[in-house]
């Protein structure tokens, strides 16, 4: 329709173009929602295709798998269990994938965590090749265990094998960046052993040499077990069943493997990681939804003022036979193009920013789900995509009520423009009664619980009260602006009136300018607030709970090993020294509750209840619970619990190596530092149930007045030099337990921040608007007389109202939303109890820097105004 | 007998562990002169040795007439070293390698398989008290004085019971078959060169009787080949007229034959006389290019035993029957059936035979 697009071009793009400044803020605030949600939902889905990606390269064609359920490890005895069903058809073999400490190679290095992965080298190919290489199937088995040879002429690097005594291969990218080589020796670390193991070869990067991205060593399963001292223990088995026989086979095995040990699909390890990790998945995008909705907003305001401003005009195209859908056309097009303009420029924005967001959110899935690298982002064009149709799509959502408006517009409109607003002012009190009703929605979905762990209603509610405070702002607008006119006219003399009067009686943009800008200004204040009454709950929690003076563990777990171990006898060893009180021995072990990941502890509790201090919610002084924790009774942490649905006084039973056991659960405590949870039983019990004598940590408890430093000493005396440990005390306990805290927040603070700059586009945008649609008004100003100055004073003034409105809506919805955040949202998703604090310095600061940015995004407006001409916009009037 | 050993100096590489102090070494016995043969003994595995084969080789026909050769291997190879852990499952002291593979003569098809296991999970092993190898599903084992024979893999399988219409062979002097000059560098080598073969052959599950004749070798020693050996080529041979001949040419680096190269004559009445290599030659006839491994191998020879009166000619029943064995051996070697025909003692022959050829491909390299 050559028509319609040469309107469009001469109507809408000209117009588009002539204001490119605010066109240019508008596409700017589209493609700032668009990249943070682009972004995020990359690092998300690079987290999880990555552990898939491992999955499938460590388990190859596996259908079926053996998973323990007791601990990170079943003992291989299960594999006599699997011999009969050789005949089937059925091929299994068993592997150990399981994290181990590089320790520093050279004095300039850190150690680092990398992956143990012990497998039968004389296994079956189909269990190891995975990522073929399709041209070259003949050599497809030795291509996956590829050992490059090094021009090694000495027959003892040729005779160096995976089967030499501590030979290990070693993954490609590992090897890159150390240097290893065939022959080398390279150091790991064991519990508080070190270890050396020799270089038989270096990994190609197909099938398991490319796990983890090569940071792997690869060793046959009987070393693997040495490594770890993990003797008769594997990770997990894997089996090749034919397809039909899949479903039939998982049920049989299911009855004959010990009850410890899970029958599951390849998939499940996949579901499980997926489901660990979605609640801390789905509150990233939830926060860049807010960035995305302020984007919403700011095409809503853009579109709406230009239909407003144009009113005559389109009376005009009406009136000359231009039919309703051509000009609702036209319209759409100028959305669409904004749209695309915001959203390519997002979606171009976004896969820049991915890496960032990647590297923000990297070590908090590292550091408290699960360890796969997280160097590289894994580009899906399907996010691309998603993202795209998101910003259109909002985009155009935004977009509806304006363009549903301009078809309203009569042919006899086009003289007359004050009927708009009269419309406006009617329908403010309706708009306020939606809005009382979205609020108490708000309400009463805040008070839904989670379905299936997910705040569903959580996030319905945030939403909720986003809508609802935008259709207050109409009403409140139009009743406190001729109350803020007489005010101002008071201090600021006539030019005060006229800018107050000036924004009632351009009620609509007015309400929609406030409102984009308070939801900007709430995103910003309440993920302010969520922040900081977190790192004030944890703070305070660390101070309460970490009681003891001094810790110790094995270098392998200060290195990030969780596993890392000690002998039972360090506990001894550090009581005996003078001056210590008592020393209390610790262990956790990951164990799979109920389809999830969760940490089964034990304590000491004879010495908890003399020393310790844990915060439980009944609210029961600590000695008192912990007295009564002996035997079948346990502890469990608030994330636990709410996950869980249990309470104090209900009973959890978990998988043991001889059983279901059935625990009665004492108390529920307060616990920061896993939302995966913990359930902590007596030591004793635990040492029975799973025969594991080895602790995790000793907590030392200092006589009074003891040297912290001597008593340091006599420990590290006590174990002997050969025992590499770590001996923290609480200060440096804490210091470390808060750069965890920061790490782990890092995201939100990146958000926090995209929500400041929205913010302040929002105003500029808002402001923008009003001083080009007041141009009129400025004209006629200028005619009766008004100074330039004068203009420019109201246009400043108009600039503070709007700020200080915004802010101040901007501060009680960012209230509400902090309190959704850190009551429904994230204590549905996580379980932590977070005790509410308003960070009121900073709600200072950021509201003299929203006045600021206001007045300064006044500055070229109110040059504008003060340009303004009064007889060519004039004649019109 | 070369084909054990080019398998045996393989598959002491490819295991071989570098000596390390923290593990002690394990010592084995060598293959030294005075050997005394013990049947049923010596079928059984010998553990004190560091390698082991049982080599079985066939010509099977159905009852329609097609005609098949097939070949199933057990090696055994000790390690270098005592394992550090005796008790694990995984403790790597031996390690069972197995190869099968059918030769389609009508249909010119070849299929090979192997299978690579350690005795620790009980899926592979070899009895020293029994005659009874097995990897997985693949087993040798005597009843009786029945050899019974299992092999499975996707396309075929066989059941197999044979029986030895001759007493073991033994080869070599005074119980050695020597490799190469050096003391030790030998091995202990017999063969039943006649066995009637009965049993099923399973083709994509179909069973078909089959009727037969196989050759089965075995060999143990610790030490039988040396670096600048490049290849051996090995023939079976049983003519018609109830003769068998076994010989082993042993290449050198230098294209020269090791003059410890060697073979056995076997008539009719069982008796048996030793070949060396003046008493032997080949010519090939023509030439095989692999297209898979670029190997360029002799196809079809022309031998001739003088002082048997042998003079005979082998033709392959087909050209690809190379086995690249990636998993287990490391090894490319080529084995396949063939047909004989000539003369022997002066009067027209015709015979089957089994040819194995290694060291003609990219020389094997270490990969695991």
């Amino acid at each position: 329709m050559p028509f319609a697009f040469t309107l469009f071009l001469r109507f809408v793009a000209r117009d588009v173009r002539r204001n490119w400044i605010r066109t240019l803020l508008t596409v700017f605030g589209i493609a700032l929602g668009v990249s943070v949600y682009l972004a995020i939902s990359i690092a998300n889905n690079t987290a999880i295709s990555q552990f898939k990606q491992t999955v499938s390269q460590v388990s190859g064609k596996a259908n079926i798998e053996l998973m323990p359920l007791s601990g990170p490890a079943l003992p291989e005895a299960v594999l006599d269990a699997l011999a009969d069903y050789r005949m089937l058809g059925v091929k299994y073999t068993p592997m150990i994938d399981e994290h181990l400490v590089l320790a520093a190679q050279s004095p300039e290095q850190n150690s680092e965590i990398i992956q143990l992965i012990g497998i039968d080298m004389l296994a079956d190919p189909d269990f190891k090749s995975y990522q073929s290489d399709a041209n070259d199937s003949e050599t497809e088995d030795s291509g996956k265990i590829r050992s490059e040879d090094t021009d090694s002429d000495q027959d003892s690097l040729k005779n160096l094998s995976v089967f030499s005594p501590r030979a290990v291969l070693v993954g490609g990218k590992l090897a890159q960046r150390h240097g290893f080589k065939k022959g080398d020796q390279l150091t790991i670390v064991v519990n508080d052993q070190k270890e050396k193991l020799l270089v038989a070869g270096v990994l190609g990067t197909s099938g398991i040499g490319g796990a983890y991205s090569g940071n792997v060593v690869v060793a046959d399963i009987g070393l693997a077990q040495d490594i770890l001292k993990w003797p008769g223990k594997v990770t997990r088995v894997d089996l090749i069943a034919p397809e039909s026989l899949v479903p039939l086979l998982q049920a049989k095995l299911q009855e004959i493997v010990p009850s410890d040990v899970l029958v599951a699909t390849p998939d499940t390890r996949s579901e499980q990681a997926e489901k660990m990790v979605r609640s801390f998945e789905y509150n990233l995008l939830a926060l860049t939804f807010i960035a995305l909705m302020v984007g919403m907003f700011l095409i809503y305001n853009t579109m709406t003022i230009t239909i407003l401003r144009r009113r005559p005009e389109i009376g005009i195209l009406r009136a000359i036979g231009v039919s309703r859908r051509t000009v609702q056309n036209i319209f759409l097009w100028e959305a669409i193009c904004l749209g695309l303009m915001g959203t390519t420029l997002g979606v171009v924005m976004g896969a820049f920013m991915a890496d960032g967001a990647l590297k923000a959110v990297a070590q908090t899935f590292q550091y408290f789900y699960f360890k796969v690298p997280l160097d590289k982002i894994t580009v899906d064009p399907l996010q691309y995509a998603a993202a795209f149709a998101i910003g259109m799509g909002l985009t155009l959502i935004a977009a509806l009520p304006p363009l549903l408006e301009s078809t309203t517009v009569s042919p006899a409109e086009a003289t007359r423009r004050a009927s708009q607003e009269s419309n406006v002012r009617r329908s403010t009190t309706p708009l306020f009664v939606v809005g009382l009703a979205c609020l108490a929605l708000c309400y009463f979905s805040a008070l839904q619980p989670a379905v299936n762990n997910f705040p569903l209603f959580g996030y319905l509610a945030a939403l909720l009260a986003i809508m609802g405070c935008s259709f207050l702002v109409p009403l409140i607008l139009a009743k406190s602006l001729p109350v803020l006119a007489t005010i101002f006219a008071r201090i600021f003399g006539v030019e005060g009136r006229i800018a107050a009067v000036s924004l009632q009686g351009t009620l609509g943009r007015t309400a929609v300018a406030c409102a984009s800008l308070m939801i900007g200004i709430a995103m910003m204040i309440s993920l302010a607030i969520m922040i900081s009454s977190f790192r004030k709950t944890v703070t305070h929690w660390i101070d309460q709970s970490f009681e003891a003076d001094l810790w110790l563990q094995s270098q392998a777990r200060a290195s990030g090993n969780k596993f890392g171990r000690l002998q039972e006898s360090a506990i001894k060893a550090a009581a005996s020294v003078e001056g210590v009180a008592a020393a209390e021995g610790f262990v956790d072990r990951s164990i799979n509750y109920q389809g999830m990941s969760a940490f089964l502890a034990a304590a000491d509790f004879d010495v908890l209840t003399k020393y310790g201090n844990q915060l439980f919610l009944s609210g029961e002084s600590s000695k008192t619970v912990c007295a009564r924790v002996v035997g079948m009774h346990a502890i469990i942490s608030e994330p636990f619990a709410v996950r869980k649905n249990l309470k104090k006084g209900d009973s959890v039973e978990i998988d043991t190596p001889l059983g279901k056991r059935k625990f009665f659960i004492e108390d529920v405590f307060y616990d920061y530092a896993s939302d995966l949870g913990y359930i902590i039983i007596p030591r004793d019990i635990y040492k029975q149930l799973y025969n594991d004598s080895s602790i995790s940590n000793v907590a030392i408890y200092l006589k009074e007045g003891a040297n912290i430093e001597k008593a340091r000493q006599g420990i590290l005396k006590n174990l002997g030099s050969s025992s590499l440990v770590s001996l923290s005390s609480t200060s440096e306990l804490r210091k470390e337990a808060i750069r965890i805290f920061d790490r782990t927040f890092a995201i939100t603070y990146a958000l926090h921040t995209i929500a400041v700059t929205v913010a302040m586009l929002s105003i500029m945008n808002a402001l923008f608007a009003l001083t080009i649609e007041s141009r009129r008004e400025f004209a006629i100003l200028r005619y009766i007389g008004a100074k330039k100055t004068q203009l420019a004073k109201i246009v400043y003034l108009q600039a503070a109202i709007l700020g200080a409105c915004g802010n101040l809506g901007g501060i009680g919805l960012g209230y509400i939303l902090s309190l959704l955040l850190i009551h429904v949202i994230n204590k549905q998703s996580f379980g932590w109890s977070v005790q509410y604090f308003v960070p009121y310095d900073f709600i200072l600061q950021s509201s003299t820097l929203v006045i600021l940015t206001s007045l300064l995004s006044g500055i070229y407006p109110a040059r504008m105004a003060a340009r303004t001409l009064a007889p060519s916009v004039v004649r019109d009037e | 007998m070369v084909r054990l050993k080019s398998l045996a100096f393989i598959l002491s590489l490819l295991f071989s562990m570098s000596p390390s102090a923290s593990a002690a070494q394990k010592v084995y016995k060598q293959a030294l002169p005075g050997y005394q043969y013990k049947f049923p003994q010596d079928h059984f595995s010998h553990d004190q040795f560091r390698t082991e084969w049982w080599y079985y080789t066939g010509h099977l026909i159905t009852e329609d007439k097609r005609r098949f050769g097939y070949e199933l291997t057990f090696f055994r190879t000790g390690a270098d070293n005592e394992p550090t852990n005796k008790q694990s499952p995984w403790k790597l002291d031996n390690f069972y390698l197995a190869h099968f593979a059918i030769t389609d003569e009508n249909g010119k098809k070849f299929r090979y398989t192997e299978k690579l296991n350690r005795s620790g999970l009980k899926l592979a092993g070899a009895r020293q008290d029994a005659y009874y190898v097995f990897n997985e599903g693949w087993s040798v084992e005597k009843l009786g004085d029945h050899y019974m024979l299992r092999a499975d893999s996707p396309e075929y399988s066989i059941h197999l019971l044979l029986n030895s219409l001759k007493k073991p062979i033994i080869h070599g002097r005074d119980g050695v078959s020597q490799k190469a000059s050096c003391v030790g560098c030998a091995s202990h080598y017999y063969s039943m060169t006649r066995l009637k073969t009965e049993g099923t052959l399973f083709i994509a599950d179909k069973p078909y009787a089959v009727t037969g004749t196989s050759w089965m070798d075995h060999e143990f020693g610790s030490n039988q080949l040396t670096s600048d050996q490049a290849g051996w080529d090995w023939y079976s041979i049983q003519l018609d007229d109830n003769r068998e001949l076994m010989f082993y040419l042993m290449r050198r680096g230098d294209g020269s034959f090791e003059k410890e190269s060697s073979g056995t004559i076997i008539n009719a009445d069982g008796s048996s006389r030793h070949l060396t290599l003046n008493d032997f030659s080949a010519k090939p006839t023509g030439s095989w290019l692999s297209p898979k491994t670029k190997g360029k191998y002799p196809m079809g020879w022309k031998l001739s035993v003088p002082s048997a009166q042998i003079e005979i000619e082998l033709t392959p029943s087909m050209l690809e029957q190379e086995l690249v064995t990636g998993r287990s051996t490391a090894v490319t070697y080529w084995e396949g059936s063939t047909s004989v025909k000539g003369t022997s003692n002066g009067k027209p022959v015709t015979g089957q035979g089994y040819v194995e050829m290694t060291g003609y491909a990219e020389k094997f390299k270490q990969k695991l």
